[in-house]
């Protein structure tokens, strides 16, 4: 069984994000992490490859920095790892989709798995997009996956319920919450990563020229800060009636 | 005349029987001499290729220190006479047998080669005096053992008892065969003078005089002296209870390092990386961290199983154990002896030691209160066996739970366990004029915040009364701000030492790129860390925990505590990490006396002795089940009665102020840092 990973490097979900001058997303200082979803993806890759046999590859586009939560899906278990050098290339889900499908194309495989969205800009498309492209089915919003037989039988969450499907492999799956609980990384694992297979290509490489992405961010905003409660103190009957003219009148939800 | 003749010629007769006699009994003791000696000599063979089998670590350094603290302690039994009760009886059992054994050996040559006379009427006194303590001694153990049934010693079936009891009984029949065998010696002989002075035997004489079987009932209780007296170093090779040869080695192995910075040092291999590049992958599948199998322990890690007496002190004081956890100091170093390897073992074949020997519920459940190691007679070292099976759980195969998974990530990210964007570190001072080192570098204090003073909404208020003390007393410092990280205490602790690392580099370069010299922290943990675990890293500093400060303020006047008119009564809860890591009892009592109406009542443990909150050892950030350590502490805190218990800790009061919720008490009783006490009582 051959499985690939599409991996994003992320923002960390307690990162403080702020607007440069120019009003883009302020990169400096943040902590970058492996997209949380992405991370149920390898994990559910590695379980499958214990079990089955086979091998694991983890394929990222972004920039060098993307490295790091490469080895971190190395130190994982994963076999080997492919980063598609954009540099700062401003991406869209369009162009994303487009390289990982081309880099993919020239690979062998039974599965892909990935996240079924990224945490930073929760677009929820690559992954489709990709399997289009590609031609083949796929299934997403996992929580449950099981292979045998050249098919996969998958678990998803649809509204107010799951739905078990079954597909003919080779298909992409992406993977939601509650999929399985991705393991920490031995020691053992960060020290083999080290000096496990990192492929970087250029667009060049695969033979693309630059993307243009289809869809462009306009402008960026912060949400309004939130503002202080109020403790209403003195007798219950008054503070009571002061709530509800609050509530009225300032809060306007009665 | 003939009569005369006669009588000589017996005489002759009887002296030759008795040189034959004594020929045979020569023979006869030699034989079971030598098999006594040779069974004592495998005996400590069989065990030193045991821990021969176990990983090396260099305790020959310091060797007069080593020396003199292992003779206080034998020979002095400093530690044992903590505790009265059972500490008099060890001193009785060990100084009794000991000088005795002086004179049962003369005894026993003197038996053999009856030229030797030794007619010294106070050394048959001591030697008198000395047995006494010794049957008195095992009289009182194996009264504390089966008539008390002390909880501690785990009393268990014959089974298990029979060994113990052949020791008592055989000690006490070798000393009481001694004392009738020297009275019925001396009536025999005529040497009744020399046991003049002598209690026992002097009254065993006078019980014997005229007694014509003297002569047979001696070589009777001869030989019952003989039999236990070697038997006891045959017992050393068949019985694990070897406690009397390994505990002066295991005092003179001690740990000589400060307690704080017990927890060694592991290669995690980056040091070196360009030069292990081309390590064959065999080498890569035998690389562990921490302890597996049981010979991964270093051999004096070991030779505590021999060393201990299971007296049962370090589970009597363990708050996983008195919490009803399956976790007991003293059983964790008897199931390891059980499990020591033998000669020729395959270390493959060898049981891992976290899951198949030491369940790894018993592995977490430790607090590293240190409360065990404080209470050991023999200085065992128990809390490092679990750190290195945590280290083995953590770093080599990756099982352990998964609130602890979330620590390490959130130490990963963002340098707190709480997870709180690390950004942010530094704003629980905003508006407090608080200087950061970047901009002020030349201060004389870097105050280490930590983390809970910097992300806990509760803590932060410890943070803030440390600004406001020393603003008031005019100590130059500043603060780190988002530049600091989490001290790591708690994920090396955890086991997982290669994240420690990497926040200890990232911490000694930014302190050192300061020049940092003193540092304050307002946590003990990151006070010990700073302070004991640090310089194995490179980073020297003088640390100094915010009550040390504090009290010296007082001291120098620098602040002035005024009283509100109200009595405060309160009691005081050690932490582990300032008291027993750090024997600071003292600096926070002062404060407490300072305090203008402020009464305090001690809690019944309390300094040395003191129940650790629960949160120490990683603990804070993982699930506990069963009765609760927090609880059980807040309990003994409200027997005092209590208005306010104060704290040196950010963990102790989190776990306090849980536990007075769990009793419904958090209306009526605070929980306060001494420097929230300090801020609130200044002027």
């Amino acid at each position: 069984m051959k499985i690939l990973v599409c991996l994003k490097q992320t923002f960390d979900t307690e990162a403080k994000v702020v607007l440069d001058g120019n009003g883009k997303i302020d990169r400096k200082g943040v902590s970058m992490i492996v997209n949380p979803y992405d991370e149920f993806a390898v994990e559910e890759a590695l379980k499958i490859v214990e079990k089955d046999g086979g091998s694991v590859t983890v394929i990222s586009v972004g920039d060098a920095g993307a490295q790091d939560a490469l080895r971190q899906a190395l130190a994982m278990g994963a076999d080997d790892a492919v980063l598609v050098d954009v540099g700062d290339t401003e991406l869209d889900e369009y162009s994303t989709a487009t390289i990982l499908a081309k880099a993919i194309s020239g690979m062998e495989y039974d599965l892909i798995l990935g996240g079924f969205r990224a945490i930073d800009d929760g677009s929820a498309q690559v992954c489709g997009r990709v399997a289009e492209i590609l031609n083949i089915p796929v299934v997403n919003v996992i929580t449950k996956l099981e292979v045998a037989g050249g098919k996969a039988t998958a678990t998803r969450e649809i509204e107010g319920g799951n739905e078990v499907v079954e597909v003919a492999l080779p298909a992409v799956f992406t993977a939601q919450k509650g999929l399985n609980e991705p393991r920490y990384p031995s020691m053992k694992g960060i020290m083999k990563a080290k000096k496990k297979p990192l492929a970087k290509k250029s667009l060049a490489d695969l033979g693309l020229d630059a993307i243009a992405p289809k869809v462009k961010a306009i402008s960026f905003s912060l949400p309004e800060a939130r503002q202080a409660g109020k403790v209403l103190q003195g007798e219950v009957a008054d503070t009571t009636a002061e709530l509800a003219k609050l509530l009225r009148e300032e809060a306007k939800v009665i | 005349m003939t009569k005369l003749v006669s009588t000589r010629k017996y005489t002759v007769i009887i002296d030759e029987v008795k040189g034959h006699m004594n020929i045979i009994n020569i023979i006869i003791f030699l034989a079971l001499g030598l098999f006594a000696v040779y069974s004592l000599v495998m005996g400590i063979k069989e065990r030193y290729e045991k821990l021969a089998m176990a990983m090396p670590e260099n305790r020959f350094d310091q060797p007069t220190e080593r020396l003199w603290g292992a003779l206080g302690n034998v020979l002095g039994q400093r530690r044992l006479l903590r505790e009265r009760g059972a500490g008099i009886m060890h001193v009785f059992i060990f100084w009794g047998v000991s000088i005795f054994a002086i004179g049962l050996v003369l005894y026993f040559l003197e038996g053999l080669f009856p030229v030797i006379k030794f007619n010294n009427q106070i050394f048959y006194l001591l030697i008198d005096i000395f047995g006494i303590f010794g049957i008195l001694g095992m009289v009182i153990a194996g009264w504390r053992r089966w008539v008390a049934k002390v909880p501690r010693l785990d009393v268990g079936p014959w089974e298990e008892e029979k060994l113990i009891v052949a020791l008592t009984v055989g000690i006490i029949l070798m000393i009481a065969s001694y004392f009738i065998g020297s009275a019925a010696n001396a009536v025999a002989t005529g040497t009744e003078e020399r046991y003049a002075l002598a209690p026992v035997t002097g009254l065993l004489v006078n019980a014997f005089a005229g007694m014509t079987a003297a002569g047979a009932l001696y070589q009777v209780f001869y030989w019952l002296a003989v039999l236990p007296a070697l038997g006891l170093l045959v017992f050393f090779r068949y019985s694990p209870l070897v406690h009397p040869l390994a505990a002066p080695l295991n005092l003179y192995f001690r740990n000589l390092q400060p307690r704080g910075g017990q927890i060694k040092k592991i290669n995690l291999g980056d040091e070196d990386e360009d030069e292990d590049e081309d390590e064959d992958e065999d080498e890569d599948e035998e690389m562990n961290f921490g302890v597996s199998k049981i010979t991964d322990y270093t051999w004096k890690q070991l030779l505590d199983c021999y060393a201990c007496a299971e007296c049962g002190r370090c589970q009597d004081n363990c708050p996983a154990n008195l919490s009803g956890k399956p976790l007991s100091p003293k059983k964790v170093i008897l199931t390891l002896r059980e499990h020591l390897p033998n000669k020729g073992d395959n270390k493959a074949d060898l049981p891992e030691v976290a899951g198949e020997i030491l369940s790894e519920d018993v592995i977490w459940a430790c607090t590293n209160c240190y409360a065990c190691q404080e209470h050991c007679p023999q200085l065992n070292e128990h809390i490092n066996k679990l750190i290195d099976l945590r280290r083995h759980l953590v770093l080599d195969v990756s099982e352990f739970p998964g609130e602890a998974q979330l620590a390490f990530t959130n130490m990963e990210r963002n340098s707190n366990p709480w997870g709180v964007g690390w950004t942010t570190r530094g704003d629980w001072a905003d508006g407090l004029d608080v200087p950061l080192m970047e901009d002020n570098p030349d201060v004389e204090y870097l105050f280490y915040v930590g983390c809970a003073g910097s992300f806990d909404e509760r803590i932060k208020n410890v943070a803030k009364s440390m600004v406001k003390i020393m603003q008031a007393a005019g100590v130059s410092f500043a603060i780190l701000g988002s530049e600091e990280k989490c001290c790591g205490d708690s994920a090396r602790r955890l086991g997982n030492e290669y994240l420690f690392k990497s926040l200890v580099d990232e911490n000694i370069e930014t302190m050192n790129g300061y020049g940092v010299k003193k540092i304050i922290t307002c946590c003990p943990h990151c006070f010990n860390s700073l302070k004991n675990e640090y310089p194995q890293f490179g980073g020297n500093y003088e640390v100094i925990h915010h009550t040390q400060l504090i009290s010296k303020l007082i001291d120098e006047k620098k602040i002035n505590l005024q009283g509100t008119g109200e009595k405060l009564n309160l009691t005081y809860h050690d932490s582990c990490m300032l008291g027993r890591y750090n024997n600071e009892y003292d600096a926070p009592r002062k404060i407490i006396n300072k305090i203008p109406g402020a009464s305090l009542k001690e809690m019944e443990r309390n300094r040395n002795k003191a129940f650790c909150c629960g949160a120490g050892g990683g603990r804070m950030w993982l699930e506990e089940h069963g009765t609760r350590i927090n609880v059980m502490r807040t309990e003994q805190a409200l027997e005092t009665n209590p208005d306010l218990v104060a704290v040196n800790c950010p963990f102790c009061l989190t776990m306090i102020e849980d536990g007075l919720k769990d009793k419904n008490q958090e209306e009526n009783v605070q929980v306060k840092d001494i420097a929230e006490l300090v801020a609130r009582y200044m002027q």
